[in-house]
Parts: structure tokens; sequence; C-alpha cells
């Protein structure tokens, strides 16, 4: 739905600005969007975001709407929001993070899957586990790995994070993990890092590496189970929309935000590959609990 | 060498056609292949382009590791790989800056040094071409997929880049054989397509040629040929249009012969001398009417100039006449002119001759007909003779008769005027008796001389009347328009005065008018309207009528003027004695006359060059008409 298309009604007080953009995306903000309008029983204002949309008049016509709060998704959501009046409260969502300036002050619900989730999910399918081995780039999930160290604390596990800013560090990093990695103790967790998780030259070395070496690699990134890891934690949409709705209507009925900063994503759901799993000798629980199953049948 | 309208013109249908078709299908398979290899062509360097392109783009991809690593064994499988395609000669993995990681294949890669390539390209490019190979660059790519997900921008890192050289052997091997492939094809067809055409072209020639050599008989003069209706339908009806075209022909031969058998009957068969001469004045054609009428042989004449037939002082008539239609200034011309015969003796020919000019209009000669008018020349000359003579007769006759006349008329004048002194004398001595010795008289006395008295006074009458028809027979004619309704008019003026007690109707019509003497017509009108005066004297009211009516006669129509009563009338059995003088129908003691008036009507009439006549009905009336030259 494009502005100049969309017919807006006044009073609803929501508007949710979100990226025009072709699937499979699309999908994924319009289920978001969904359990937005769920939560906020349809006052809702959905303003499509595209590479012609005029922040100015984008904010005349929110003022118009007499809108209060925004619920920025995407890149080019919370880019348009970044524009809108200060007294304007904004809620940022369908993004993995923000700068963490701009975190401060707003409330971020990140795609990233909570890494306490990762690790009891991890335990679960792999109980001997005691060391999780990362490569990471640190602008992208510095804030995450800070997290996940907590998480892996509290979970008696040991996580090795090793800091990669380009591609040339990240293979070498990969190249140490894999001289020294022990396969019935240690398990790999990929990020959704563009330099970490690199798909043409990194993930299939590591894919290679792993599968070669029977260690257990897990990721945040629900496409890398489909090509080998063993599992993943990927997003509810709907139940992380109604997250939204419910800390947009929060905003509106306090007029300001109870919460503010990058909330990791803990609407789950488990993707498993039971090919990897079978490989690694591994015995799954009970299928109920998967939600998505690869190769798919 | 055959020029190509040599050719068309000489050359037989079936082997222009033939002729035409091979070069035209050998054309037209050289100029297939050649387009065919040209399209091939196209196609097989786009696809070895393209080809190129991606063995380029996959090294690219596959050499990542290699440049992160600066290792070239990560790339060794690739290089293999891509070594491994025929045309391939030589690749490079180069670092960004240009320093190379790996080079395999042709040590004299064009490239080694060469400038970098372009920075901002993104996928594989053609760098160079040669005429050996051409020099494909791909960019080595860090994958960034960008996701919407992230909030700063992926963007994709240029590692280094790839060369791949692609030898042109196979495009040069393949363009040769689908060439040659082609053409082959191309002439097989071409082979085929002529052979199935010679035998359709056979087939199809076969009448056409079979209606030639029918026509080349009809032409050599043979007949009765006629083309068999064979072949497809064009043929057929070409055929079938000879063999109309000879039947007509045949016709009007036929007709022609009779025509000419005709002709030639009535030429030998005639009077008449029908001849032709030649441009120089020759005889050149004779029938043979031409010995019969002079006795000379026709071989004799042909080939002499015409002039030599005729009478020496005719000669120079006959060349003037001639000179005249060779030189165009006549075209016909008529003449009657003497003639020797071969036994000397002379006649008459009446010669008619017109010009005969050549196809290109030029005077070729004269034609026509020499009549033998001998005969009817003597009879003319004879028939002069006696006119002649008749005239001379006559002359006399004629002059011998006026004399007559002239002393006939001189005794009547004289007679008549000496008549009229003893009349004289008898009517005064009667009246002198009459008055001076009536008393001596007894009634009988005295209507005795009563009767001598009016005895000569109709005997003076009788006497005027006679001069006066001498008169009118010597007066001399002098003819102008005259209105004879106005002459008519004073007439009846002059009798109505004389007895103005008469009641008498009458009518004359107007604008009655003739080219005559007005004075001899006038006495015509006194006596004709007198007459009619007289006669119906004795009607309680007499009608007079004047006119004129048009009445057709076998040489058109003629005007006829009439005088009408209703008097008296008389028997037509006595018509023809009308007008002969002193002949009278009714008694002078009934109507006073001296019978010498219609006399004198009919002399003025015939003197005009008219006629007269009477139609009447004993008391019904009387008409008289006459006819007078118009104006």
């Amino acid at each position: 739905m494009t502005l100049a298309a969309f017919a807006l009604q006044p009073g609803h007080g929501i508007a949710v600005l979100y990226p025009e953009i072709g699937e499979p995306y699309r999908s994924v903000f319009a289920k978001i969007i969904e359990g937005v309008e769920e939560q906020a029983r349809g006052r809702v204002t959905s303003i499509a975001i595209g590479p012609g949309t005029n922040t100015q008049d984008l904010a005349a016509d929110l003022r118009r709407q007499e809108t209060r709060v925004v619920i920025a998704l995407g890149r080019n959501g919370l880019k348009a929001a970044s524009g809108l009046d200060r007294d304007m409260g904004v809620v940022a969502g369908g993004v993995l993070s923000v700068p963490e300036a701009e975190g401060r002050n707003i409330p971020v619900h990140s795609l990233a899957p909570d890494p306490a989730l990762l690790f009891a999910r991890l335990q679960a399918l792999v109980p001997n586990v005691r060391r999780v081995l990362v490569v990471y780039n640190p602008g992208q999930n510095g804030w995450l790995i800070r997290m996940a160290r907590e998480a892996a604390g509290a979970r008696g596990l040991e996580l090795v994070a090793y800091d990669a800013p380009d591609l040339r560090t990240a293979l070498k990093n990969y190249q140490d993990i894999f001289a020294a990695i022990d396969p019935k103790r240690d398990a790999l967790w990929l990020l959704q890092d563009s330099v970490a998780a690199e798909e043409t030259t990194v993930l299939p070395l590591v894919l290679q590496e792993t599968w070669s070496r029977n260690v257990a690699l897990f990721s945040s990134n629900v496409a890398h189970v489909r090509r080998g890891a063993l599992f993943a934690l990927y997003p509810n949409n709907a139940e992380i929309g109604r997250h939204l709705g419910s800390a947009a209507l929060a905003y509106l009925a306090a007029g300001s935000h109870a919460t503010r900063g990058v909330t990791p994503l803990r609407a789950v759901l488990l993707a498993v590959n039971i090919r990897t799993a079978g490989h690694l000798g591994l015995n799954l629980p009970a299928r109920q609990g998967i939600d998505l199953v690869f190769p798919e049948q | 060498m055959i020029s190509v309208s040599t050719f068309l013109r000489d050359a037989a249908f079936r082997k222009q056609l033939n002729v035409t078709v091979t070069i035209g299908v050998m054309f037209f398979a050289l100029a297939s292949s050649l387009l065919t290899s040209w399209q091939g062509s196209r196609q097989v360097r786009q696809t070895l382009q393209e080809q190129g392109r991606q063995i380029a783009e996959t090294l690219a991809r596959q050499s990542t590791l290699a440049l992160v690593f600066a290792s070239p064994d990560n790339a060794s499988e690739a290089i293999r790989t891509a070594m491994s395609f025929p045309d391939v000669t030589r690749v490079e993995i180069r670092h960004l800056s240009g320093r190379s990681l790996v080079v395999r294949g042709r040590p004299e890669g064009a490239a080694t040094d060469g400038p970098l390539p372009d920075a901002d390209a993104r996928e594989a490019y053609l760098e160079a071409e040669t005429e050996e190979f051409w020099r494909f660059v791909a960019p080595v790519l860090s994958r960034a997929d960008d996701s919407p997900y992230e909030i700063v921008e992926r963007k994709e890192e240029v590692l280094g880049f790839v060369r791949v050289e692609q030898s042109k052997a196979t495009l040069t091997r393949v363009l040769a054989y689908i060439f040659l492939a082609n053409l082959a094809i191309s002439v097989v067809f071409a082979v085929l397509f002529l052979y199935v055409l010679g035998r359709l072209a056979a087939r199809l020639t076969r009448p056409i040629t079979d209606l030639s050599v029918v026509m080349a008989r009809a032409e050599k003069g043979e007949t009765s040929v006629r083309a068999s209706l064979t072949g497809p339908k064009d043929i057929r009806d070409m055929a079938k249009a000879f063999n109309n075209m000879i039947a007509a022909l045949e016709e009007r031969e036929l007709a022609l012969r009779e025509s000419r058998a005709s002709y030639r009957e009535i030429f030998d068969s005639v009077n008449e001398v029908i001849f032709q001469t030649n441009a120089r004045g020759e005889w050149e054609l004779l029938n043979p009417a031409w010995r019969q009428v002079t006795g000379i042989a026709i071989e004799d004449a042909v080939g002499k100039p015409m002039a030599s037939l005729f009478h020496d002082e005719e000669r120079a008539t006959v060349e003037q006449m001639y000179s005249l239609m060779q030189r165009g200034v006549e075209r016909d011309c008529r003449f009657e002119v003497r003639f020797t015969r071969r036994d000397g003796s002379v006649g008459w020919l009446n010669v008619a001759q017109h010009v005969r000019n050549d196809e290109s209009g030029a005077f070729a000669g004269t034609s026509g007909i020499l009549d033998d008018i001998t005969e009817r020349k003597l009879a003319a000359e004879r028939m002069a003779s006696l006119n002649l003579e008749l005239e001379n007769r006559v002359r006399l006759r004629t002059a011998e008769l006026e004399a007559s006349n002239r002393e006939l008329e001189a005794f009547s004048y004289s007679v008549s005027h000496d008549l009229r002194a003893p009349l004289r004398a008898i009517d005064g001595f009667s009246r002198l008796i009459e008055e001076d010795y009536a008393d001596k008289l007894d009634d009988t006395g005295r209507g005795y001389f009563a009767r001598v008295r009016s005895a000569t006074q109709r005997m003076s009458q009788l006497i005027d009347d006679l001069l006066n028809l001498a008169r009118i027979t010597r007066a001399t004619m002098n003819r102008q328009p005259t209105d004879l309704s106005a002459l008519a008019a004073d007439v009846l003026k002059e009798l109505t005065e004389g007895e103005p007690g008469r009641r008498v109707e009458a009518e004359i019509a107007a604008g009655l008018v003739a080219n005559v003497d007005p004075v001899l017509v006038r006495v015509v009108l006194d006596n004709l309207i007198g007459n009619a005066w007289k006669y119906s004297a004795k009607r309680d009211v007499a009608r007079i009528a004047v006119g004129m009516e048009t009445r057709q006669t076998a040489q058109g129509s003629e005007r006829v003027f009439f005088v009408r009563d209703n008097g008296a009338g008389f028997d037509m059995a006595y018509a023809d004695k009308l007008f002969r003088p002193f002949s009278r129908l009714h008694g002078t003691n009934e109507f006073a006359g001296t019978g010498i008036g219609l006399a004198t009507v009919q002399r003025v009439i015939y003197r005009h060059g008219g006629r007269i006549w009477a139609d009447a009905v004993v008391d019904g009336g009387a008409s008289f008409y006459f006819t007078l030259p118009g104006l």
C-alpha cells in the first residue's frame, strides 16, 4: 500500500511504517502488521515507506491523523521515523539491531533470537555441550555477544567469541577454530552477520568443516538450517506484531515508554535439520516442539 | 560472348526459363548460405562470448577464498575447471591492486601488465578482442545480500578480479562448418529443385513447342494445319485461338480467291479497257478489251509510253494531263481524246483515270478506264449536222412567216381601217333616213333601219376587237412584278360605276402578284371579270370572286389564278370552242359580245408562258383558271 493510495482515518493514534519491499520480506512485514492490528484492535494505520516517500509530507499526514506513536518496521521504517517530530513516540521492530545511541531512546524489538533461548535449546538437543564458539562482527552483533556471555554463564556454558572486523579475519578465525575444535564438547554458533556468516565464502567453509568434523552447528538464522546447520530459532512474526502493538498501546496509555533499548527476540519458533541431527547421532525429542523440519518432506 | 538481349531474343522459351531459374536458384542458394552463416555466426559468437563471460564469472565467484587468503591453492580447482574449456587459453586471478595471484595458460597474455579493470563493474564483461581471442574480466566480490532487517546497508566488497582469455579457434571452425554445411545443403536442394523444375518445365513447354511446330508449318505455307488441344488451359486456349485464326485465314483466302476470280472475269469480259500505268507513264496492266479496241497486242503495249496510243495532235494534251497528276495538282482527270488503232484508223476514247499512291504516299502511276466512244462521237457529229440544218430551215421559215404575218397584219389593219369608212357612211345615212324620213316610213321600215344601224355598230365593234387582237399579238412584252389584286379591283370599280344599279357581291383575294406585262394582263382581267359581270347580270345577287389556289402537279406545286361567277355558265361539251375567235356559246340577243375576248385572253396568257382553261355548269356559274409566271 503506498502513501498516496492510503486513506487516513483520524483518531487511530498508532501508525505502522513499513518498507515497501518485495517477497519474501513483504509477507514477514504483513504478518507483523497483522499482529499489531490484532493487539491494537484495528486502531492502526499502516503506511508503506518507499524510496519516494517525503518525510515532511509523512509527518504532516501523521499530525493530521493525530498519530501519537509509530511502530517503525525495518530499516526504511526506522529511517522514516527518525525524521518525525520528537514528541512522537517510536517503537522499533523488524530489525536485528540499531546503533547503540539510537537504541537508548526507544524500545527496539530485535529479530535476533535471545541467546538464552538458543543455549537452552542447544543444551536440550546436545546435552554434552560445554563450550560455544562464535565469530562476530562487533559493529553488528557486539550487543548480542554481551547478552550471550551472561546467558551462557547462567547456563553453565563457556562462550568463546572471536571478533572479525572483516572477511579475512573471519575466515582466519574459523581456521583457528577448526584447528582446535573438540566435537564432543564444543558447538559452533552462526549469527546473522554479513561478515562472520558471509554466505558465499564463509558459510560453505563452515558447513563443510562442521559436517566433516561432526561439530554441532546452530544458528540465529533459519536459512542456515536449510543449508545444513543443526537448528535455529526464528521469529514468530505475528507474535512480534502483538508485542509491538502492546508497546505502542502502553505508550499511548502512559505517554512515554516503559522500557527502552534493544530487546532480543523471544517470540521464537524452532527449525531443525533432522539429517544433520542424524549425522551427529543425536536423539531428537518428540517432534511436537519443532516448528519447521529440514530437509522439507 | 552472347549478350543478354540476344539470348532473350534468340533462345527458346524453355532454355530461357532453365537458365534464368538456374541462375536465380544458385544465387539464392549462395545468398541464403551467406545469410544463414552470418546469422549463425552471430549466434555462435554470442554463445561463445556468453560462455567466456560465464567462465569468468564462475572463476571470480570461486576465487574469493584464494584472494582472501592470498592462496592460489584455494582456486586451483576453479582454475583447472576454467582451463578445461577447450577455448580458454589463459586465466589470471589478480588482487585489486593488479598484483597477480595466479596466472595460467599462454605465457604471452597481452594483459599481464595491462590497465586495471573497471572498478565499478559488478559483473563480467569483455575487456578486449583481437583476431585470435576475447579477453573477459570479472570482479571478485564478497557477496552482500542486503537485508531490510539490518540498519546498515550491506555493500559488496571488491577483492580483486579475474581475467579469462578465450580463443576464437572454435568460432572460426564453426563458422567455416556452418557456411560449408549451408552451402552444401543449399546446393543439394538447388540441384533437386532444378531437376524437378526441369521436368516440370519440359511438361509445361511441350504443348508450347508442339504449337510452335504447327505454327512453323503454317508459316511455310502448309494448308489445313491444326494444333492439337492439349496441355494446360492457357496453352489450349492459345491453340484454339491459333486454329480459329487459321480457319479465318483460310476462309479469307477462299473469299479472296473468289473475289479475284470474279474480278478477273469482269476484268476480262468488259468492253471498256481497264488499265494501269506506272510512275513513268508507261502501260503496266491492260485487260483483253485493249486488243479489241486498239487492235494492238497487250504484250506489245505494256512498257510503252501511254501517250504513244493517242493521236499525234492529242499527245501534248495527254502528257500535260499526266504531268498534272504526277505533280499532285490533279487527282482525277477525265477527257475525250482521239487515238490511232493498229490499222491506222482513228477513233475516240473517253479516258477516266485517277492517281495511284504507293505505301509511302508517293505517286505510283494511274489507273482508269478507256471507253471507246467513236460511235457515239460520230453519231453526235451527225446529230449536230442535222440540228444545224434544221435550225437553218426554221430560221428561213420563221423569216417567211414573219414577213407573211406582217403582210397579213398590214392587210388586216388596212382592211379594218378601210371597212370603217363605208360602215360610217351606212350608219350616217341610216341615221339621216331615221331622222329626216321617219314620217315617210311605216313601222316596218323604221324597224329595218334600226336593225341596219345595230348591225353596222356591231361590225364596227368587231373591227375594233380584231385590231385589238392584232395589237396584242404584236405588242412588245414588258414584264414586271404586278399586283393582280389591285388590277382586278380597278376593273370591278369601273364596271360598278358603269352599272351602279346592280347588286354584285365581289370578293378579291389580297396579294395576288405575278411577273407579267401589266397592260396585257389588264386586258385579260377586263375580259374575264367583264364576262363574269355580263353573264351574271340575270342574277338577283351576282357573286364574282377573283383568287388564287395552289395545285400539286408532277413537276411540283403550281399557282393557279381564277375568276369565278354564279352566272349563266355553259355546257362543257362546247368547252373546246371557248377560246376560238368569233365562237360564241350564247346568242347576241341574250348576251352581247363579239367572240374575240377569250381568244385575246388566251393569246395574252400564252405569250406569258401560261395556260388557261374553264369549268362551268349550265346556269350554275363558270370558273376560268389560268397560270402566270411567279416573281
